[in-house]
């Protein structure tokens, strides 16, 4: 009888026990779920030993009194051990073995996936820190975890629970060793483990030296030639003009950004755009007026002006004679000035508010007069060292003529308030030699916008203004690229010989980028020398893309030297009919699938491309899209 | 005496680890990549050809698709070169706007890479990390421009709408939630045995041959190049914060994920900064025309954005609408190296490397 009552008991103790387990499970478990949302989780762990120590001691005490009763709801949690058994010592084995159990799988897990269930004795891990990411991740190894977990229901349980914790121990030691090293490695390293504090200290003391360091040798990476120091403290000085002018802009209280709407264009631009518009011969006059990049006066204005053309070349050298002998501004200003004010006097008034804030602002009125002179200098050298002088000349001044005329058009136009303008104007002039510039393009673009028929004529007339006098820093002087530019034409002509650039010019709608128009014929050995070249360096092409033009394409290669942190754009010219150009891909193997685009969608041919093919559309297109003459082709029309 | 045999294995184009339509056919020996080529063009839309019709306004919501996971710096780029070109001078508050919607879309962006990259090589819960703190992200652009993805958000001469009110604020609580976060992601993965062992020296490439193939972004500066747009040749109002340019020097997998990691708390820096000088006041338009017109002439503008270095190139007859318009997309350039980088390559390290690179399908394919 009573061995039946023991074998009952025996077998109602492993039930409990078993279901006490599950129960234990089945807790730490829902623990890890709760401790999902970030605010709950983390207190996680430390629950999970809250429990475990209460279960303990709940056990211990139940042994005690074991002899005292049966709990018939000893399946329920926490009353797992309540079973009423005649040997304690039984219980506290099988409590042992519990505890054990759960020690190793706390003790696994940590390791496995930053789960913080750890009991009391373990030494604390940063891991609380990062409960949030508590979860059963992928972390550290899934074998370590998978090895843990078996040892953990082996039999000798607090066996493997040590050894669980040894191996996490090594295994964090060592991998923070490990990460360590990356770090030394790579000063910034991204911290690996819990030592992280320490890491991004170090790490962070790296980065400093090394922008101390790189600050130094300016934001060039390599290579520490002479040439690049000086090129730091240009680029420094480039930035703090730049954050000085945004505090000019800043601090001028009106900001009509209108007035600097419409910039200077290139010429060789505009000689395209101009052909583009079937106006080749007037285009061309305008656009050589254009040279000196000082008024860049549209088609339609150069139509206006055509048959005054030959006058106005004549006046332009007078003028030009005038404006190179003193700030020539203030006559030429002047007359414009009053032409256009007269145009549009109430437009003028808050043109002029603005133009005498920025006169005010200071420095920046002999600036332009500088630079006008400056860049006029500039450009009289590069356009000898290319071709012509005499256009040269002629472009100099050929814009105040023409302002002068349109001006004198606007002015017969609309004849009004003439007087008062007048007034202003030399009060002005009087103030400073650039506020009437900055006046007469205030008046100019003002009037241009009130103004839908003279609009377009204005504005030409007052683009290559307006941007100077509003953005004193980046136009006050010769673009800052200039001394860039002529250092390119000059290493190229010195080694290419002359008959390789078409054109060379800083291109102002284009951060002042320099620009070199290639001859067709020299168009890869000019580019094979831009980028090996020592002094020009240009080892990464940034862009490549083709244009259809009309009458040509043109092939826009966007280059950049990173010793030398300097941009050039290469432009060139290809035939329409037959449109072949030699590939850059044995340059720079980032031409490549630009090169197939450019093919593709223009039908560019790259001679000696490595697989030139259609990457968009696909072999069997018919066509070349971005063609201006391109008809889609359809099977059923 | 075993017969060997090559195989042509096509991957793509749909298949879930391009995050597009990407198409691979690689030939393999055994496990080994002979030759990998990349078949791209499936999502190609002709934005350019399309663009040469559309006023410069109209064409911002077409800047929205091409890098669809961080199109704020697409709006950003096209109106910037056009600001460029109408040498235009943008309001502060637009300025600071802008600042923060692109650093955000930054941080965005790489933590979709991060959580993508993560279950294409295997683990499966850094992705719902990942998502859960990009969505917070996208909430806060969804409030300031009224769409979760296709913001349509700036425009030239400034933004479209004010931050609502107490954004900014939502946008400073978030920054040092969003710190937080990066350091469980580093608990959860980075240094993790497995995973570095499928990233470490994986996909390595030399600084020389990153530039020579015109990579930009965290594809670059993980081989040691110090070049990030923002710093070297800064745009919008970028020179008034104190960030680091990350800069790795491995040139494999795991240079690219650190510095990328490394990159979203630089944009937290950004982000908290401007947060701070955010003005109270001010326009957030500049005064444009009601019809903007580029004046004649062309611009290439190109600026960071989360892959590499974006560029507009704007060809205008002074017109409303752009004669020539042609992005710089990082993706399709990036993109080039991936053959040579496959050769010779286990085919279990095609995943992570593609992934490593970083594609938008969108953007690779115009």
């Amino acid at each position: 009888m009573s061995g039946e009552k023991d074998l009952e008991l025996a077998k109602k103790k492993a039930a409990a026990a078993a279901k006490a387990k599950a129960a234990a499970l089945a807790k730490m478990k829902a623990g890890k779920k709760d401790s999902q949302p970030p605010s709950e989780r983390s207190t996680d762990p430390i629950e999970i030993e809250v429990e475990l120590a209460q279960q303990k001691a709940e056990a211990l005490a139940e042994a005690k009194n074991a002899p005292q009763g049966f709990e018939p709801e000893a399946g329920k949690e926490e009353t797992g051990n309540d079973l009423p058994l005649p040997n304690p010592a039984h219980l506290e084995l099988e409590l042992a073995k519990q505890k054990a159990a759960a020690a190793a799988r706390a003790k696994a897990e940590p390791l496995a996936d930053n789960q913080g269930g750890r009991t009391a004795s373990e030494p604390l891990l940063e891991i609380e820190r990062f409960n949030e990411f508590s979860k059963p991740l992928p972390n550290q190894s899934f074998a370590d975890m998978e090895l843990a977990k078996q040892k953990a229901s082996a039999a000798a349980r607090a066996k493997a629970a040590a050894m669980a914790q040894e191996m996490a121990a090594a295994q964090t030691v060592s991998l923070s060793r490990e990460s360590q090293q990356d770090t030394n490695k790579n000063p910034a390293s991204l911290p690996t483990t819990s030592a992280h504090t320490e890491f991004d200290l170090e790490a962070r003391k790296a980065i400093k030296a090394k922008a101390a360091e790189l600050a130094a040798k300016s934001s060039t990476f390599y290579l520490e030639d002479d040439n690049t120091k000086a090129l730091a403290t240009e680029k420094e000085t480039a930035s703090a003009e730049l954050k000085s002018k945004r505090a000019a802009m800043a601090s001028s209280a009106a900001e009509h950004p209108e007035q600097k709407s419409e910039p200077i264009m290139s010429k060789k631009a505009a000689e395209e755009f101009s052909q583009l518009s079937e106006e080749d011969e007037k285009a061309k006059a305008a656009a050589l007026a254009k040279q000196g990049g000082e008024a860049p006066e549209g088609d339609e204005k150069a139509k206006a002006i055509a048959v005054a053309k030959a006058k106005a070349a004549a006046a332009a050298k007078a003028k030009a004679a005038a404006l190179a002998k003193q700030g020539g501004e203030a006559p030429e200003g002047d007359e414009k000035a009053k032409a256009i004010a007269a145009a549009k006097a109430k437009a003028a008034a808050a043109a002029k508010a603005k133009a005498a804030a920025l006169a005010k602002q200071g420095g920046e009125a002999p600036e332009g007069d500088e630079k006008a002179k400056a860049i006029a200098a500039a450009k009289a050298k590069a356009a000898a060292a290319a071709k012509a002088k005499a256009a040269a000349l002629a472009k100099q001044g050929g814009e105040a003529p023409e302002g002068d005329e349109k001006a004198k058009a606007i002015a017969a136009a609309k004849a009004k308030a003439a007087a008062a303008a007048k007034a202003k104007a030399a009060a002005l002039v009087k103030q400073d030699g650039e506020a009437p510039e900055g006046d007469e393009k205030a008046k100019a673009i003002a009037a241009a916008k009130a103004k839908a028929a003279a609009a377009a004529k204005a504005k030409a007339a007052g683009a290559g203004k307006a941007r100077p006098a509003v953005e004193p820093p980046a136009d006050s002087k010769p673009s800052p690229n200039q001394k860039f530019l002529d250092k390119y034409i000059k290493v190229i002509e010195e080694n290419l010989g002359t008959d390789i650039l078409a054109a060379a010019y800083i291109n102002p709608l284009s951060k002042d980028v320099p620009t070199l128009e290639v001859k067709v014929s020299a168009y890869y050995r000019t580019a094979e020398f831009l980028k090996y070249n020592e002094q020009l360096a240009f080892d990464y092409l940034s862009e490549l893309h083709g244009t259809d033009f009309g009458s040509h394409f043109e092939v826009y290669v966007h280059l950049y030297s990173y010793r030398n942190s300097q941009s050039a754009a290469v432009k060139v010219r290809v035939d329409r009919e037959n449109p072949v150009l030699p590939s850059l891909v044995p340059l720079w193997q980032g031409a490549n699938w630009p090169e197939s685009e450019a093919y593709d969608l223009l039908g560019i041919q790259f001679s000696n491309h490595p697989d030139l093919k259609r990457i968009m559309l696909g072999e069997g297109w018919i066509g070349h899209p971005l063609r201006k003459d391109y008809e889609p082709y359809d099977v059923e029309v | 005496m075993i017969r060997t045999e090559e195989m042509l294995l096509n991957v793509g184009p749909q298949h879930p680890s391009t995050h597009g339509v990407f198409r691979l056919v690689v030939k393999i020996d055994g496990e080994i990549i002979k030759e990998a080529t990349p078949v791209i063009g499936y999502l190609h839309r002709g934005t350019e050809k399309l663009a040469e019709d559309l006023q410069y306004t109209q064409i911002i919501p077409y800047t929205d698709r091409m890098d669809y996971l961080s199109a704020m710096t697409n709006n950003y780029v096209i109106c910037h070169a056009v600001e460029t070109m109408m040498g235009l001078e943008i309001p502060e508050r637009a300025e600071y706007l802008r600042v923060l919607a692109m650093e955000l879309g930054r941080v965005a962006s790489h933590l979709v890479w991060w959580g993508t990259y993560l279950l294409d090589i295997g683990a499966v819960s850094p992705f719902l990390y990942a998502f859960r703190e990009r969505e917070m992200i996208i909430n806060l652009l969804n409030e300031l421009s009224g769409a979760r993805l296709t913001f349509n958000y700036m425009r030239v001469g400034g933004v479209k709408w004010d931050a609502p009110e107490g954004w900014i604020d939502k946008v400073r609580e978030f920054v040092p939630y969003m710190r937080q976060q990066l350091e469980g992601y580093h608990r959860l993965v980075t240094g993790n045995e497995i995973f570095m062992k499928r990233v470490k020296g994986i996909g390595t490439y030399t600084k020389e041959e990153a530039i020579n193939y015109s990579l930009s972004g965290a594809n670059l500066r993980c081989t040691g190049v110090n070049w990030d747009l923002r710093k070297d040749e800064p745009y919008s109002i970028y020179d008034r914060f104190s960030f680091d340019t990350v800069v790795r020097t491995g040139g494999d997998a795991w240079a690219r994920y650190e510095c990328r990691m490394q990159e979203i708390v630089e944009s937290l820096k950004i982000i908290e900064q401007a947060a701070a000088q955010f003005p109270a006041e001010g326009s957030i338009m500049a005064k444009v025309p009601k019809i903007i017109k580029a004046p004649k002439g062309e611009a290439y503008v190109r600026i960071e954005s989360p892959r590499g270095e974006i560029g507009c190139y704007i060809a205008s007859e002074g017109k409303k609408e752009p004669y020539r318009l042609k992005f710089r997309r990082p993706s399709f350039y990036n993109l080039q190296i991936l053959p040579k980088l496959l050769k010779g390559e286990n085919m279990a390290n095609l995943i992570t490397i593609l992934g490593a690179i970083d594609i938008v399908l969108g953007e690779v394919d115009g």
